[in-house]
Protein backbone atom coordinates (compact mmCIF):
# COMPACT_ATOMS: atom_id res chain seq x y z
CA UNK A 1 0.00 0.00 0.00
CA UNK A 2 0.93 3.96 -0.89
CA UNK A 3 2.04 5.71 1.83
CA UNK A 4 2.49 2.86 4.77
CA UNK A 5 6.20 2.58 6.24
CA UNK A 6 7.64 -0.48 6.67
CA UNK A 7 9.15 -1.63 10.18
CA UNK A 8 11.08 -4.67 10.44
CA UNK A 9 13.15 -6.27 12.95
CA UNK A 10 15.84 -3.67 14.64
CA UNK A 11 18.04 -5.30 17.54
CA UNK A 12 20.84 -2.69 17.27
CA UNK A 13 20.14 1.16 17.15
CA UNK A 14 23.16 2.89 15.99
CA UNK A 15 22.15 6.98 17.23
CA UNK A 16 24.49 10.04 16.17
CA UNK A 17 23.63 13.34 17.28
CA UNK A 18 24.67 16.75 16.50
CA UNK A 19 26.19 19.03 19.23
CA UNK A 20 27.69 22.28 19.04
CA UNK A 21 29.69 24.68 21.27
CA UNK A 22 28.42 28.17 21.45
CA UNK A 23 29.41 31.21 23.57
CA UNK A 24 26.96 32.11 26.07
CA UNK A 25 27.56 35.46 28.44
CA UNK A 26 27.23 33.85 32.04
CA UNK A 27 29.25 36.02 34.17
CA UNK A 28 31.89 36.50 31.30
CA UNK A 29 32.42 34.69 28.38
CA UNK A 30 32.02 31.03 28.38
CA UNK A 31 32.06 28.23 26.07
CA UNK A 32 28.94 25.99 26.61
CA UNK A 33 26.63 23.09 24.81
CA UNK A 34 24.35 24.66 22.52
CA UNK A 35 21.07 24.59 24.99
CA UNK A 36 18.73 22.92 21.81
CA UNK A 37 21.60 20.39 21.71
CA UNK A 38 21.22 19.00 25.32
CA UNK A 39 17.97 18.01 24.59
CA UNK A 40 19.07 15.84 21.76
CA UNK A 41 21.60 14.04 23.62
CA UNK A 42 18.99 13.37 26.30
CA UNK A 43 16.77 11.82 23.57
CA UNK A 44 18.96 10.01 21.77
CA UNK A 45 20.59 8.67 25.62
CA UNK A 46 16.52 7.73 26.29
CA UNK A 47 16.27 5.72 23.20
CA UNK A 48 19.82 3.42 24.32
CA UNK A 49 18.30 3.24 27.62
CA UNK A 50 14.67 1.85 26.54
CA UNK A 51 16.88 -0.47 23.96
CA UNK A 52 19.23 -1.73 26.26
CA UNK A 53 16.33 -2.16 29.08
CA UNK A 54 14.64 -4.89 26.81
CA UNK A 55 17.69 -6.49 26.26
CA UNK A 56 18.94 -5.32 22.78
CA UNK A 57 21.74 -3.16 22.14
CA UNK A 58 21.76 0.81 21.35
CA UNK A 59 24.93 3.03 21.18
CA UNK A 60 24.93 6.99 20.94
CA UNK A 61 27.74 8.88 19.34
CA UNK A 62 28.01 12.33 19.23
CA UNK A 63 29.93 15.06 16.14
CA UNK A 64 30.67 18.37 16.64
CA UNK A 65 32.29 20.48 14.52
CA UNK A 66 34.35 23.54 15.51
CA UNK A 67 37.72 24.46 17.06
CA UNK A 68 40.43 22.88 18.96
CA UNK A 69 38.32 24.10 22.30
CA UNK A 70 35.33 22.20 21.07
CA UNK A 71 36.58 19.37 22.19
CA UNK A 72 35.09 20.12 25.73
CA UNK A 73 31.56 19.72 24.71
CA UNK A 74 32.26 16.22 23.22
CA UNK A 75 33.67 15.32 27.01
CA UNK A 76 30.59 16.62 28.01
CA UNK A 77 28.32 14.54 25.91
CA UNK A 78 30.59 11.24 27.54
CA UNK A 79 29.65 12.45 31.40
CA UNK A 80 25.91 12.69 30.33
CA UNK A 81 26.22 9.02 28.82
CA UNK A 82 27.49 9.38 24.61
CA UNK A 83 29.67 6.25 23.66
CA UNK A 84 32.21 7.72 21.13
CA UNK A 85 32.71 11.09 19.85
CA UNK A 86 33.72 12.69 16.38
CA UNK A 87 35.21 16.05 16.53
CA UNK A 88 36.06 17.89 13.37
CA UNK A 89 38.36 20.42 13.77
CA UNK A 90 37.96 23.68 12.26
CA UNK A 91 39.84 26.72 11.88
CA UNK A 92 38.69 29.33 14.71
CA UNK A 93 37.46 32.03 11.84
CA UNK A 94 35.88 29.83 9.88
CA UNK A 95 31.59 30.61 9.95
CA UNK A 96 30.18 29.01 7.27
CA UNK A 97 26.37 28.48 6.84
CA UNK A 98 25.04 25.65 7.93
CA UNK A 99 25.52 24.38 4.67
CA UNK A 100 28.80 23.74 4.77
CA UNK A 101 28.34 22.25 8.51
CA UNK A 102 25.86 19.89 7.41
CA UNK A 103 28.43 19.18 4.17
CA UNK A 104 31.31 18.63 6.35
CA UNK A 105 29.85 16.37 8.77
CA UNK A 106 27.93 14.28 6.04
CA UNK A 107 31.46 13.78 3.98
CA UNK A 108 32.54 12.65 7.79
CA UNK A 109 30.26 10.06 9.03
CA UNK A 110 29.45 8.48 5.50
CA UNK A 111 29.83 5.04 6.00
CA UNK A 112 28.87 5.20 9.75
CA UNK A 113 25.39 3.65 9.08
CA UNK A 114 23.43 5.46 11.88
CA UNK A 115 19.99 4.46 11.57
CA UNK A 116 19.36 7.59 13.78
CA UNK A 117 20.52 11.21 13.56
CA UNK A 118 19.47 13.56 16.13
CA UNK A 119 19.92 17.64 15.79
CA UNK A 120 18.89 20.50 17.98
CA UNK A 121 16.20 22.65 16.54
CA UNK A 122 18.90 25.50 16.33
CA UNK A 123 22.03 26.89 17.61
CA UNK A 124 21.77 29.97 19.55
CA UNK A 125 24.57 31.34 17.70
CA UNK A 126 23.74 31.18 13.44
CA UNK A 127 20.16 30.57 14.84
CA UNK A 128 19.26 28.86 11.15
CA UNK A 129 17.78 25.69 12.13
CA UNK A 130 18.85 24.20 8.60
CA UNK A 131 21.78 21.85 9.73
CA UNK A 132 19.30 18.79 10.93
CA UNK A 133 17.48 18.94 7.75
CA UNK A 134 20.12 19.59 4.90
CA UNK A 135 22.06 16.75 6.66
CA UNK A 136 18.57 14.39 6.32
CA UNK A 137 19.02 15.27 2.88
CA UNK A 138 22.79 14.90 2.03
CA UNK A 139 22.81 11.41 3.72
CA UNK A 140 19.54 10.42 2.14
CA UNK A 141 17.56 10.04 5.25
CA UNK A 142 14.05 10.42 5.85
CA UNK A 143 13.73 14.18 8.14
CA UNK A 144 11.34 15.27 11.02
CA UNK A 145 11.73 19.26 12.82
CA UNK A 146 10.48 20.17 15.54
CA UNK A 147 10.27 17.04 17.71
CA UNK A 148 8.33 17.17 20.97
CA UNK A 149 7.95 13.97 21.72
CA UNK A 150 9.36 10.15 20.74
CA UNK A 151 7.82 6.64 21.41
CA UNK A 152 9.29 3.48 20.09
CA UNK A 153 9.26 -0.13 20.29
CA UNK A 154 12.49 -1.17 20.95
CA UNK A 155 13.33 -3.58 18.25
CA UNK A 156 11.73 -2.07 15.74
CA UNK A 157 12.81 -0.06 12.49
CA UNK A 158 9.89 2.28 12.89
CA UNK A 159 9.66 5.28 15.03
CA UNK A 160 6.54 7.41 15.94
CA UNK A 161 7.62 10.96 16.83
CA UNK A 162 5.13 14.23 17.45
CA UNK A 163 6.05 17.58 15.68
CA UNK A 164 5.37 20.79 17.41
CA UNK A 165 3.63 23.55 14.73
CA UNK A 166 2.15 27.06 15.62
CA UNK A 167 -0.26 27.66 18.00
CA UNK A 168 0.31 24.44 20.25
CA UNK A 169 -1.04 22.13 17.57
CA UNK A 170 0.96 18.70 17.05
CA UNK A 171 1.29 16.81 14.35
CA UNK A 172 2.46 12.54 14.71
CA UNK A 173 4.06 10.71 12.44
CA UNK A 174 5.22 7.62 11.59
CA UNK A 175 8.95 6.98 10.28
CA UNK A 176 10.59 4.51 9.03
CA UNK A 177 14.54 4.50 9.96
CA UNK A 178 17.15 5.16 9.21
CA UNK A 179 15.87 9.22 9.95
CA UNK A 180 16.98 12.54 11.44
CA UNK A 181 14.87 14.04 13.70
CA UNK A 182 15.51 18.12 15.01
CA UNK A 183 13.96 17.81 18.55
CA UNK A 184 12.88 21.15 20.12
CA UNK A 185 13.14 22.26 23.59
CA UNK A 186 11.37 20.41 26.39
CA UNK A 187 10.80 17.32 25.18
CA UNK A 188 12.77 16.12 28.16
CA UNK A 189 14.78 17.07 30.88
CA UNK A 190 18.44 17.07 29.94
CA UNK A 191 19.89 15.51 32.46
CA UNK A 192 23.93 16.14 34.29
CA UNK A 193 26.97 14.62 34.07
CA UNK A 194 27.06 11.76 36.55
CA UNK A 195 30.30 10.86 37.95
CA UNK A 196 30.66 7.29 37.00
CA UNK A 197 29.95 8.32 33.39
CA UNK A 198 33.04 10.84 33.98
CA UNK A 199 34.94 8.98 35.42
CA UNK A 200 34.47 6.23 32.28
CA UNK A 201 34.98 9.04 29.82
CA UNK A 202 38.74 9.02 29.74
CA UNK A 203 38.59 5.58 28.30
CA UNK A 204 36.30 6.93 25.61
CA UNK A 205 37.56 7.97 22.20
CA UNK A 206 36.96 11.20 20.38
CA UNK A 207 38.03 10.55 16.81
CA UNK A 208 39.92 13.89 15.70
CA UNK A 209 39.53 15.02 11.82
CA UNK A 210 41.54 18.12 10.59
CA UNK A 211 38.73 19.82 7.87
CA UNK A 212 39.88 22.26 5.26
CA UNK A 213 38.98 25.72 5.44
CA UNK A 214 37.59 27.60 2.47
CA UNK A 215 34.17 25.31 1.41
CA UNK A 216 32.22 27.12 -0.92
CA UNK A 217 29.97 28.60 0.69
CA UNK A 218 26.07 28.95 -0.72
CA UNK A 219 25.53 32.30 1.14
CA UNK A 220 27.70 34.90 2.55
CA UNK A 221 27.70 36.90 5.33
CA UNK A 222 28.75 40.39 4.05
CA UNK A 223 28.41 41.75 7.58
CA UNK A 224 26.60 42.35 11.05
CA UNK A 225 24.32 45.20 11.52
CA UNK A 226 22.58 46.21 14.83
CA UNK A 227 18.87 45.41 14.52
CA UNK A 228 16.12 48.00 13.20
CA UNK A 229 14.56 49.31 16.36
CA UNK A 230 10.89 49.16 16.12
CA UNK A 231 9.82 51.12 19.19
CA UNK A 232 12.00 54.51 20.96
CA UNK A 233 14.00 52.54 23.07
CA UNK A 234 13.75 55.54 26.13
CA UNK A 235 16.59 54.46 28.19
CA UNK A 236 15.93 55.51 31.88
CA UNK A 237 19.13 56.83 33.40
CA UNK A 238 20.32 57.07 37.11
CA UNK A 239 20.40 54.71 39.74
CA UNK A 240 18.10 51.77 39.93
CA UNK A 241 16.12 54.16 42.91
CA UNK A 242 16.22 56.55 39.71
CA UNK A 243 14.98 54.22 37.42
CA UNK A 244 11.89 53.20 39.60
CA UNK A 245 11.34 56.77 39.82
CA UNK A 246 11.28 57.77 36.42
CA UNK A 247 9.07 53.93 35.49
CA UNK A 248 6.88 54.87 38.33
CA UNK A 249 6.00 58.44 37.53
CA UNK A 250 5.52 57.57 33.45
CA UNK A 251 2.75 54.62 34.95
CA UNK A 252 0.87 57.09 36.84
CA UNK A 253 0.82 59.95 34.07
CA UNK A 254 -1.03 57.13 31.88
CA UNK A 255 -3.11 55.86 34.86
CA UNK A 256 -1.28 52.57 34.86
CA UNK A 257 -0.95 52.78 38.23
CA UNK B 1 11.70 36.94 -17.75
CA UNK B 2 13.15 35.72 -14.36
CA UNK B 3 10.40 34.85 -11.81
CA UNK B 4 9.90 34.76 -7.87
CA UNK B 5 8.34 31.68 -6.95
CA UNK B 6 5.91 32.06 -3.20
CA UNK B 7 5.11 28.78 -1.81
CA UNK B 8 1.28 29.51 0.08
CA UNK B 9 0.68 28.13 3.46
CA UNK B 10 -2.59 27.04 4.11
CA UNK B 11 -4.10 24.25 6.27
CA UNK B 12 -6.37 22.37 3.53
CA UNK B 13 -9.16 24.65 4.80
CA UNK B 14 -8.20 27.86 4.37
CA UNK B 15 -4.99 30.31 3.30
CA UNK B 16 -2.92 31.33 6.51
CA UNK B 17 -2.55 35.00 6.93
CA UNK B 18 1.35 34.58 6.87
CA UNK B 19 1.02 34.21 3.21
CA UNK B 20 0.26 37.40 2.56
CA UNK B 21 3.61 38.34 4.44
CA UNK B 22 5.24 36.11 2.23
CA UNK B 23 3.81 37.89 -1.07
CA UNK B 24 4.81 41.41 0.56
CA UNK B 25 8.47 40.52 0.85
CA UNK B 26 8.26 38.87 -3.18
CA UNK B 27 6.45 42.36 -4.18
CA UNK B 28 9.72 43.90 -2.42
CA UNK B 29 11.80 42.03 -4.63
CA UNK B 30 10.01 41.96 -7.72
CA UNK B 31 9.95 45.38 -7.62
CA UNK B 32 13.47 45.83 -7.31
CA UNK B 33 14.57 43.35 -9.60
CA UNK B 34 11.79 43.02 -12.39
CA UNK B 35 11.14 39.71 -11.74
CA UNK B 36 7.51 38.49 -12.37
CA UNK B 37 5.24 36.52 -9.34
CA UNK B 38 3.87 33.35 -9.22
CA UNK B 39 2.58 31.16 -6.53
CA UNK B 40 2.10 27.73 -5.93
CA UNK B 41 -0.47 25.69 -3.75
CA UNK B 42 0.59 22.41 -2.63
CA UNK B 43 -1.83 20.35 -1.75
CA UNK B 44 -4.57 17.68 -2.97
CA UNK B 45 -6.37 20.84 -5.54
CA UNK B 46 -7.17 23.52 -4.11
CA UNK B 47 -9.54 25.62 -6.69
CA UNK B 48 -10.86 28.00 -4.10
CA UNK B 49 -7.40 29.09 -2.85
CA UNK B 50 -5.90 29.08 -6.18
CA UNK B 51 -9.30 31.45 -6.99
CA UNK B 52 -8.41 33.31 -4.17
CA UNK B 53 -4.57 33.80 -5.13
CA UNK B 54 -5.23 34.30 -8.76
CA UNK B 55 -7.44 36.90 -8.06
CA UNK B 56 -4.58 39.13 -6.60
CA UNK B 57 -2.96 39.33 -9.94
CA UNK B 58 -0.65 36.29 -9.36
CA UNK B 59 -0.30 33.73 -11.68
CA UNK B 60 -0.85 30.35 -9.90
CA UNK B 61 -0.06 26.54 -9.65
CA UNK B 62 -2.62 24.72 -7.80
CA UNK B 63 -0.34 21.76 -7.16
CA UNK B 64 -2.33 18.64 -6.55
CA UNK B 65 -0.06 16.29 -5.14
CA UNK B 66 -2.05 12.51 -5.42
CA UNK B 67 -0.99 9.78 -3.18
CA UNK B 68 -0.38 11.80 0.50
CA UNK B 69 -3.15 13.48 2.61
CA UNK B 70 -1.84 16.46 4.62
CA UNK B 71 1.84 17.64 4.55
CA UNK B 72 4.32 15.59 4.29
CA UNK B 73 7.81 16.78 3.83
CA UNK B 74 8.94 13.73 1.13
CA UNK B 75 5.75 14.52 -1.11
CA UNK B 76 6.16 17.96 -1.16
CA UNK B 77 10.23 17.84 -1.86
CA UNK B 78 9.59 15.71 -4.11
CA UNK B 79 6.28 17.60 -6.18
CA UNK B 80 8.33 20.95 -5.96
CA UNK B 81 11.14 19.89 -6.70
CA UNK B 82 9.80 18.34 -9.87
CA UNK B 83 7.94 22.04 -10.34
CA UNK B 84 10.65 24.10 -9.95
CA UNK B 85 13.28 21.94 -12.26
CA UNK B 86 11.07 23.05 -14.90
CA UNK B 87 10.49 26.69 -13.84
CA UNK B 88 13.77 27.61 -12.62
CA UNK B 89 12.75 30.13 -10.41
CA UNK B 90 15.04 32.88 -9.43
CA UNK B 91 13.85 33.17 -5.38
CA UNK B 92 11.13 30.78 -3.87
CA UNK B 93 9.49 32.44 -0.79
CA UNK B 94 8.47 30.35 1.96
CA UNK B 95 7.89 30.60 5.56
CA UNK B 96 10.39 30.29 8.56
CA UNK B 97 7.29 28.00 10.11
CA UNK B 98 6.45 24.72 11.60
CA UNK B 99 6.14 24.12 7.67
CA UNK B 100 9.03 25.89 5.75
CA UNK B 101 11.80 24.79 8.49
CA UNK B 102 10.50 21.00 7.76
CA UNK B 103 10.96 20.86 4.16
CA UNK B 104 12.64 24.13 2.77
CA UNK B 105 16.31 23.27 3.28
CA UNK B 106 16.54 19.72 1.81
CA UNK B 107 14.50 21.29 -1.18
CA UNK B 108 17.27 23.58 -1.60
CA UNK B 109 20.22 21.20 -1.30
CA UNK B 110 18.03 18.69 -3.75
CA UNK B 111 17.56 22.08 -6.39
CA UNK B 112 21.49 22.94 -6.00
CA UNK B 113 20.36 25.74 -4.59
CA UNK B 114 20.23 27.75 -1.14
CA UNK B 115 18.04 28.40 1.97
CA UNK B 116 18.35 31.55 4.17
CA UNK B 117 16.61 30.92 7.05
CA UNK B 118 14.40 33.82 9.25
CA UNK B 119 15.02 36.25 7.22
CA UNK B 120 13.33 39.57 8.34
CA UNK B 121 14.25 42.38 5.78
CA UNK B 122 16.27 42.90 2.07
CA UNK B 123 18.36 45.61 1.56
CA UNK B 124 19.53 45.82 -1.66
CA UNK B 125 23.48 46.85 -2.46
CA UNK B 126 25.52 46.99 -5.81
CA UNK B 127 25.33 43.04 -6.22
CA UNK B 128 21.57 43.01 -5.79
CA UNK B 129 19.24 41.65 -2.69
CA UNK B 130 20.90 40.87 0.89
CA UNK B 131 18.59 39.14 3.21
CA UNK B 132 18.63 39.95 7.00
CA UNK B 133 18.00 37.73 9.51
CA UNK B 134 18.71 37.19 13.28
CA UNK B 135 21.94 36.00 14.97
CA UNK B 136 23.61 36.14 18.06
CA UNK B 137 20.48 35.42 20.40
CA UNK B 138 18.93 38.12 18.25
CA UNK B 139 21.62 41.07 19.14
CA UNK B 140 22.71 41.62 15.93
CA UNK B 141 21.39 41.00 12.00
CA UNK B 142 23.51 39.47 9.57
CA UNK B 143 23.37 40.45 6.24
CA UNK B 144 23.90 37.20 3.62
CA UNK B 145 23.85 37.22 -0.17
CA UNK B 146 23.09 34.14 -2.14
CA UNK B 147 25.84 32.69 -4.04
CA UNK B 148 23.79 30.00 -5.98
CA UNK B 149 20.35 30.26 -7.07
CA UNK B 150 17.62 28.85 -6.87
CA UNK B 151 17.62 30.93 -3.30
CA UNK B 152 14.73 29.85 -1.04
CA UNK B 153 13.83 32.80 1.58
CA UNK B 154 12.35 31.40 4.58
CA UNK B 155 10.58 34.69 6.03
CA UNK B 156 10.20 35.07 9.24
CA UNK B 157 6.61 35.23 10.42
CA UNK B 158 5.63 38.86 11.60
CA UNK B 159 8.74 40.33 9.95
CA UNK B 160 6.77 41.63 6.83
CA UNK B 161 3.69 43.64 6.60
CA UNK B 162 1.04 41.90 4.28
CA UNK B 163 0.28 45.08 1.91
CA UNK B 164 -2.86 47.31 2.19
CA UNK B 165 -2.17 47.03 6.16
CA UNK B 166 -0.61 49.34 8.89
CA UNK B 167 -1.60 46.83 11.14
CA UNK B 168 2.02 46.06 13.07
CA UNK B 169 -0.12 42.99 14.54
CA UNK B 170 1.32 39.91 13.26
CA UNK B 171 -0.93 37.05 13.23
CA UNK B 172 -4.23 39.40 12.59
CA UNK B 173 -6.09 38.30 9.57
CA UNK B 174 -4.81 40.94 7.01
CA UNK B 175 -6.79 42.35 3.80
CA UNK B 176 -5.37 41.24 0.94
CA UNK B 177 -2.24 43.05 -0.80
CA UNK B 178 -3.40 45.53 -3.19
CA UNK B 179 -3.72 44.42 -6.42
CA UNK B 180 -0.47 43.34 -8.50
CA UNK B 181 -2.26 43.91 -11.99
CA UNK B 182 -5.87 44.87 -12.28
CA UNK B 183 -6.71 41.44 -13.70
CA UNK B 184 -6.88 37.87 -11.71
CA UNK B 185 -3.61 36.22 -12.62
CA UNK B 186 -4.06 32.65 -14.55
CA UNK B 187 -4.60 29.53 -12.69
CA UNK B 188 -3.26 26.27 -13.88
CA UNK B 189 -3.88 23.11 -12.54
CA UNK B 190 -0.82 20.43 -12.21
CA UNK B 191 -0.73 17.32 -11.03
CA UNK B 192 2.36 15.11 -9.95
CA UNK B 193 2.09 11.44 -8.21
CA UNK B 194 3.64 10.80 -5.17
CA UNK B 195 4.83 6.95 -3.59
CA UNK B 196 7.12 7.74 -1.62
CA UNK B 197 6.51 6.36 2.16
CA UNK B 198 9.14 6.22 4.85
CA UNK B 199 7.02 9.55 6.37
CA UNK B 200 3.13 8.53 7.23
CA UNK B 201 1.07 11.43 8.98
CA UNK B 202 -0.73 10.53 11.72
CA UNK B 203 -3.15 13.29 12.56
CA UNK B 204 -2.81 17.03 13.78
CA UNK B 205 -3.93 17.64 17.74
CA UNK B 206 -4.17 20.76 19.58
CA UNK B 207 -2.72 19.78 22.95
CA UNK B 208 -3.37 22.32 25.31
CA UNK B 209 -5.14 25.82 25.41
CA UNK B 210 -3.36 28.58 25.92
CA UNK B 211 -3.54 32.10 26.75
CA UNK B 212 -7.06 32.96 28.41
CA UNK B 213 -5.04 35.05 31.56
CA UNK B 214 -2.68 36.45 29.45
CA UNK B 215 -5.93 37.35 27.14
CA UNK B 216 -7.67 39.15 30.32
CA UNK B 217 -4.75 41.11 31.97
CA UNK B 218 -3.98 44.77 31.75
CA UNK B 219 -0.57 44.57 33.16
CA UNK B 220 1.55 41.07 32.27
CA UNK B 221 5.19 40.59 34.04
CA UNK B 222 6.82 37.92 31.95
CA UNK B 223 9.51 36.20 33.49
CA UNK B 224 12.46 34.86 31.38
CA UNK B 225 15.47 33.18 31.95
CA UNK B 226 17.27 35.61 33.42
CA UNK B 227 15.31 35.14 36.91
CA UNK B 228 18.21 32.41 37.10
CA UNK B 229 16.04 30.17 39.63
CA UNK B 230 12.09 28.92 40.03
CA UNK B 231 12.37 29.95 43.19
CA UNK B 232 12.50 33.22 42.36
CA UNK B 233 9.25 33.15 40.76
CA UNK B 234 7.45 34.78 43.92
CA UNK B 235 9.38 37.69 43.47
CA UNK B 236 7.74 38.33 39.62
CA UNK B 237 4.48 37.42 41.13
CA UNK B 238 4.62 39.80 44.39
CA UNK B 239 5.94 42.47 41.61
CA UNK B 240 3.20 41.93 39.29
CA UNK B 241 0.53 41.97 42.17
CA UNK B 242 1.53 45.59 42.62
CA UNK B 243 -0.56 46.71 39.29
CA UNK B 244 -4.37 46.13 39.16
CA UNK B 245 -5.55 43.16 36.64
CA UNK B 246 -1.66 41.69 35.93
CA UNK B 247 -0.57 38.09 35.27
CA UNK B 248 2.68 36.91 35.28
CA UNK B 249 3.68 35.30 32.06
CA UNK B 250 6.96 33.53 30.81
CA UNK B 251 8.85 33.12 28.21
CA UNK B 252 9.39 29.64 26.50
CA UNK B 253 12.50 27.90 28.70
CA UNK B 254 10.50 28.15 31.56
CA UNK B 255 8.00 26.31 30.41
CA UNK B 256 9.82 23.82 28.91
CA UNK B 257 11.46 23.33 32.56
CA UNK B 258 8.39 22.84 33.90
CA UNK B 259 8.60 26.13 36.31
CA UNK B 260 5.45 27.94 34.70
CA UNK B 261 2.21 26.19 32.63
CA UNK B 262 2.28 26.40 28.77
CA UNK B 263 -0.77 28.58 29.14
CA UNK B 264 1.48 31.25 30.38
CA UNK B 265 3.67 31.14 27.39
CA UNK B 266 3.96 34.39 25.46
CA UNK B 267 5.54 33.86 21.54
CA UNK B 268 5.32 32.49 18.66
CA UNK B 269 4.12 29.22 19.94
CA UNK B 270 2.54 29.93 23.06
CA UNK B 271 0.46 32.85 23.01
CA UNK B 272 0.00 36.56 21.17
CA UNK B 273 -0.38 38.86 23.20
CA UNK B 274 -1.43 42.69 23.61
CA UNK B 275 -1.85 44.32 27.19
CA UNK B 276 -1.67 47.64 27.87
CA UNK B 277 1.64 46.98 29.44
CA UNK B 278 4.27 44.16 29.07
CA UNK B 279 7.01 44.11 31.33
CA UNK B 280 9.85 41.64 30.33
CA UNK B 281 11.96 40.30 33.05
CA UNK B 282 15.37 38.76 31.74
CA UNK B 283 14.43 37.97 28.42
CA UNK B 284 16.75 38.13 25.72
CA UNK B 285 14.31 39.54 23.18
CA UNK B 286 14.75 36.39 20.52
CA UNK B 287 12.19 36.54 17.35
CA UNK B 288 9.93 33.91 18.70
CA UNK B 289 9.19 35.40 21.71
CA UNK B 290 9.08 39.24 20.45
CA UNK B 291 6.11 37.75 17.81
CA UNK B 292 3.98 37.15 20.65
CA UNK B 293 4.45 41.08 22.51
CA UNK B 294 4.04 43.78 19.00
CA UNK B 295 0.10 44.11 20.40
CA UNK B 296 1.36 45.44 23.68
CA UNK B 297 0.73 49.37 24.07
CA UNK B 298 3.39 50.08 26.03
CA UNK B 299 6.36 47.16 26.54
CA UNK B 300 9.18 47.84 29.13
CA UNK B 301 12.50 45.85 29.66
CA UNK B 302 14.18 45.14 32.81
CA UNK B 303 17.81 43.36 31.65
CA UNK B 304 21.18 43.39 32.78
CA UNK B 305 22.94 43.22 29.36
CA UNK B 306 22.69 46.92 27.81
CA UNK B 307 22.66 44.97 23.71
CA UNK B 308 19.79 42.69 24.65
CA UNK B 309 17.67 42.65 21.42
CA UNK B 310 14.61 43.27 23.61
CA UNK B 311 16.01 46.66 23.91
CA UNK B 312 15.19 47.57 20.52
CA UNK B 313 11.53 46.65 20.70
CA UNK B 314 10.75 48.17 23.76
CA UNK B 315 9.74 51.83 25.05
CA UNK B 316 11.42 51.51 27.82
CA UNK B 317 14.48 50.31 28.73
CA UNK B 318 16.04 49.46 32.16
CA UNK B 319 19.42 48.39 32.09
CA UNK B 320 20.08 46.99 35.57
CA UNK B 321 19.78 43.52 37.25
CA UNK B 322 16.14 42.60 37.52
CA UNK B 323 15.88 41.94 41.35
CA UNK B 324 17.41 45.07 42.11
CA UNK B 325 15.01 46.86 40.33
CA UNK B 326 11.61 45.16 41.97
CA UNK B 327 12.85 45.81 44.81
CA UNK B 328 13.58 49.93 44.32
CA UNK B 329 10.48 49.85 43.09
CA UNK B 330 8.66 48.05 45.92
CA UNK B 331 10.74 50.00 48.05
CA UNK B 332 9.06 53.70 46.31
CA UNK B 333 5.64 52.10 46.41
CA UNK B 334 5.45 51.53 50.07
CA UNK B 335 6.53 54.98 50.64
CA UNK B 336 3.90 56.16 48.64
CA UNK B 337 1.24 54.07 50.94
C1 LIG C 1 10.59 26.96 16.71
C2 LIG C 1 10.83 27.73 17.97
C3 LIG C 1 9.77 28.28 18.65
C4 LIG C 1 9.98 29.04 19.80
N1 LIG C 1 8.89 29.60 20.42
C5 LIG C 1 9.10 30.42 21.48
C6 LIG C 1 8.00 31.09 22.11
O1 LIG C 1 6.83 30.95 21.74
N2 LIG C 1 8.26 31.92 23.16
C7 LIG C 1 9.54 32.13 23.62
O2 LIG C 1 9.70 32.90 24.58
N3 LIG C 1 10.58 31.48 23.06
C8 LIG C 1 10.39 30.63 22.02
N4 LIG C 1 11.46 29.98 21.48
C9 LIG C 1 12.77 30.04 22.16
C10 LIG C 1 13.57 31.28 21.80
O3 LIG C 1 14.33 31.04 20.64
C11 LIG C 1 14.54 31.65 22.93
O4 LIG C 1 15.38 30.54 23.21
C12 LIG C 1 13.83 32.08 24.22
O5 LIG C 1 12.83 33.03 23.93
C13 LIG C 1 14.84 32.66 25.18
O6 LIG C 1 14.20 32.93 26.41
P1 LIG C 1 14.76 34.04 27.40
O7 LIG C 1 14.82 35.36 26.72
O8 LIG C 1 13.97 33.94 28.65
O9 LIG C 1 16.23 33.47 27.74
P2 LIG C 1 17.67 34.00 27.29
O10 LIG C 1 17.75 34.17 25.83
O11 LIG C 1 18.65 33.11 27.95
O12 LIG C 1 17.76 35.46 27.94
C14 LIG C 1 17.92 35.70 29.31
C15 LIG C 1 18.16 37.19 29.47
O13 LIG C 1 18.18 37.51 30.85
C16 LIG C 1 19.16 38.51 31.06
N5 LIG C 1 19.55 38.44 32.47
C17 LIG C 1 20.26 37.48 33.08
N6 LIG C 1 20.37 37.74 34.40
C18 LIG C 1 19.70 38.90 34.62
C19 LIG C 1 19.44 39.68 35.78
N7 LIG C 1 19.87 39.32 37.00
N8 LIG C 1 18.72 40.81 35.63
C20 LIG C 1 18.27 41.21 34.42
N9 LIG C 1 18.47 40.49 33.30
C21 LIG C 1 19.18 39.35 33.40
C22 LIG C 1 20.27 38.18 30.10
O14 LIG C 1 21.03 39.33 29.79
C23 LIG C 1 19.49 37.67 28.88
O15 LIG C 1 19.23 38.72 27.97
C24 LIG C 1 11.28 29.21 20.32
C25 LIG C 1 12.36 28.63 19.64
C26 LIG C 1 12.16 27.91 18.48
C27 LIG C 1 13.33 27.34 17.78
N1 LIG D 1 29.22 23.19 14.35
C1 LIG D 1 28.31 22.26 14.67
N2 LIG D 1 28.71 21.09 15.23
C2 LIG D 1 27.79 20.14 15.57
N3 LIG D 1 26.46 20.28 15.38
C3 LIG D 1 26.02 21.42 14.83
C4 LIG D 1 26.91 22.46 14.45
N4 LIG D 1 26.18 23.47 13.93
C5 LIG D 1 24.88 23.08 14.00
N5 LIG D 1 24.78 21.84 14.54
C6 LIG D 1 23.55 21.07 14.81
O1 LIG D 1 22.50 21.59 14.02
C7 LIG D 1 21.48 22.17 14.84
C8 LIG D 1 20.92 23.39 14.14
O2 LIG D 1 21.91 24.38 13.99
P1 LIG D 1 21.75 25.64 13.02
O3 LIG D 1 21.41 25.12 11.67
O4 LIG D 1 23.09 26.32 13.09
O5 LIG D 1 20.65 26.46 13.64
C9 LIG D 1 22.13 22.40 16.18
O6 LIG D 1 21.15 22.35 17.22
C10 LIG D 1 23.12 21.24 16.27
O7 LIG D 1 22.45 20.04 16.66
Amino acid sequence: MIGVPLCVYNPFMKILVCIKQVSETVGGITQVMNRFDEYALEEAIRIKERFMAAGLDAVVHVITLGPEQAAAVVKRAFGMGADKGWHLVTDPNQNGSSAVTAGLMAGAVKGGAYDLVVTGIMSQDRMEGQTGPILAELMGLACATGVVATSLVPGSSCLTVERELEKGARESLSITLPALLTVQAGINTPRYPSLSNVLKASKKTIQTLVVPGGTVDTQTTVRLEAPLKSRAGRVLGGTLDDKALALFTLLRERGIL
Amino acid sequence: MRQIVVVVEHDASGILPVTHEFMACAKILGDQTGASILAVIPGKGEPAMAGEISSLGVETIDLAITGMDGYNSEAWKGALFQLFTTLAPWYIIVGHTATGRDYAPGLGVRLGGCSIAGVNNIVFDKTGPLFSRQVLNGTQNALVRPETEPCIVMVQPGAFRAHGTSSPLPGRVSPLPGRVSPLPGRVIHMEVLFSGGKIQPLGIKTVATRGEDLDRAAVIVAAGRGIGERDNLHLLERFAALFPNSVVGASRPLVDDGWMEYRFQVGITGARVSPKLYIACGISGSSQHLAGITGSELIVSVNSDPNAAIFNHSDICIVGDLFGFISAFERLLDFQD
